[in-house]
């Protein structure tokens, strides 16, 4: 479905991510996880358009989409869900949920909506609401909503737990679950590597822009250096 | 005496509303001011003129001319001097757009010479007396369409799918990229429609004086300016209001302080600047980035 081959990222002079190599198949939830400063968010602004100077392949479903713009990579079906939300605070609700279906002309915008309120009510009752007077994990909620507008073929997601109270983010995974079980695949930035790996099909766990390794969720969970570093785990 | 103050000051102001627009839309999508725009005003009074003359006496057909032609010209003035600076520090596009503002008054001068015209009559003037005050259909005119271009252009911005995208684009360009939002279209519906609202201006003022000259965009870009300053940079409603509010302070200061009208103007910029540093209206309220 998603195939990066050799992804290099660079900010002028300095290079954030050296050559990467992941792939997301059809139906899976794959989460690629780090510390800070690991290149993750770097990968994903590369695979949506967003950063240009990347060496490397994309493809999506077999076709070439590396620095393509973002606009019309969205225009593949590839939807996105920001880093910090990136929510349109001073357009409500609703306008947020159909500027995700901006690049739809069929007649089922109304009902993917209404899907997107039976995945997260509250947004229902906030519809006439600023996005930028909604709390945090509503505006979560609606930036995945917003992803899910554009009828994807598949979803990246970069750090929907930043930021959230615990019970927030637990509520968040689960619909993010959810999404993914309804055939959605999706690739996700997380630094709650324990959650994450809770959620997800198979990992890829990054550090200095490079993969370190890589495996099946269970797999990951009970490696020995992922334990260590990350979980904080002694032995 | 206060009643045609009030009028004389909502009809200017009206106009510099219109104006400011332009300022205001450019600068929530692409974050410089656009220097140029007093000069596509002049531009739109020319462009007012010449379709007056082509046309006769038909007020909607020469409004709807001067709009677009004057709207293809800010469409072609982005492509030349801005599209190239797109991803430039703002502060080189603004260079641009004086370097711009430049060529177009110094081009009207060539071209057209620095005489005053006048515009061709599109409708009698008759004038009414409400209550001690006087006005006359000219005035009646600019108010009315100024307020009908306004209503269309908010019924535009918050109702149709277009005018969504130039919000978003204006709040988050990057995320509305990754909406399937092509930055490339919603910037040049933001140059097409605020330079027709910048030539609808310069046919109204033309109107109203009876008179088009080379350097009118001068003052007037500038009091517009103000205008979109004063109702927060970036927001539409910020603008139409601030025009208004302008153009009432401005007429009323003027009755008292006749010699001190622009600088009433000017003083009234850096008072709200002074206490309300976003303006009257400010668009970034919830932004962390501009």
């Amino acid at each position: 479905m998603l195939t990066v081959k050799n992804l290099e990222v660079s900010y002028g002079a300095i290079r954030a991510v050296h050559g990467i190599t992941l792939n997301v198949e059809a139906g899976e939830l794959v989460t690629l996880i780090g510390n800070n400063g690991a290149g993750k968010t770097s990968t994903l602004k590369a695979i949506t358009g967003v950063i240009s100077n990347v060496k490397g392949s994309v493809e999506l479903n077999g076709e070439n989409i590396t620095k393509m713009p973002s606009d019309k990579i969205a225009a593949k079906k590839m939807a996105m869900v920001p880093e910090g939300r990136r929510v349109f605070a001073g357009m409500n609700v609703r306008e947020n949920l159909e500027m995700g279906a901006y690049l739809r002309r069929d007649s089922e915008v109304q009902q993917d909506m209404e899907k997107v309120f039976t995945l997260f009510p509250v947004l229902k009752e906030r519809l006439k609401q600023q996005a930028g007077t909604l709390s945090g994990g509503e505006q979560q909620m609606l930036a995945i909503g917003r992803a899910i507008m554009a009828k994807p073929q598949i979803i990246l997601m970069d750090e929907p737990s930043l930021g959230l109270a615990p019970i927030v983010v637990e509520s968040i995974f689960e619909s993010i679950k959810n999404i993914n079980l309804q055939g959605i695949p999706i690739l996700m930035v997380e630094q709650n590597v324990f959650l994450a790996l809770n959620v997800a099909d198979r990992g890829y766990v990054m550090e200095n822009g490079v993969i370190a390794v890589e495996g099946m969720s269970q797999d990951l969970l009970q490696n020995e250096m992922v334990q260590r570093v990350y979980l904080g785990m002694e032995d | 005496m206060f009643l045609q103050q009030l009028i004389n000051g909502l009809m200017l102001g009206s106009v510099y509303a219109l104006i400011a627009l332009g300022y205001t839309m450019v600068y929530g999508v692409m974050k410089f001011i656009n220097f140029a725009h007093g000069d596509v005003f002049m531009w739109g009074a020319f462009l007012g003129l010449l379709s007056a003359k082509f046309i006769g006496p038909n007020f909607i057909v020469v409004l709807l001319l001067t709009m677009l032609l004057t709207g293809v010209l800010g469409v072609v003035i982005e492509r030349i001097a801005y599209r190239p600076l797109r991803h430039a520090p703002r502060l080189v596009v603004t260079t641009s757009a004086i370097g711009m503002s430049l060529i177009l008054s110094n081009l009207a001068r060539l071209l057209i010479g620095s005489e005053t015209y006048p515009i061709p009559k599109l409708l009698a003037v008759k004038g009414f007396h409400l209550g001690n005050a006087l006005i006359n259909t000219t005035q009646i005119l600019t108010l009315v369409t100024a307020v009908v271009l306004m209503l269309l252009l908010q019924w535009f911005i918050n109702g149709t799918r277009y005018g969504k995208a130039i919000r978003a684009a204006s709040e988050d360009s990057e995320t509305a990229g990754l909406m399937g939002i092509s930055m490339d279209q919603v910037v040049m519906v933001t140059f097409f429609i605020g330079s027709a609202l910048g030539g609808a201006a310069g046919l109204l003022v033309g109107m109203y004086y009876d008179a088009v000259y080379a350097t009118m965009g001068f003052s007037a870009g500038l009091k517009a300016f103000t205008a979109a300053i004063l109702g927060g940079i970036g927001s539409i409603p910020g603008a139409m209001i601030g025009g208004l509010i302008l153009g009432v302070v401005e007429n009323f200061g003027a009755s008292v302080l006749s010699s001190y009208r622009d600088g009433i103007a000017f003083a009234v910029m850096i008072l709200v600047l002074l206490f309300k540093p976003g303006g009257l209206f400010n668009a970034f309220i919830y932004q962390k980035r501009v």
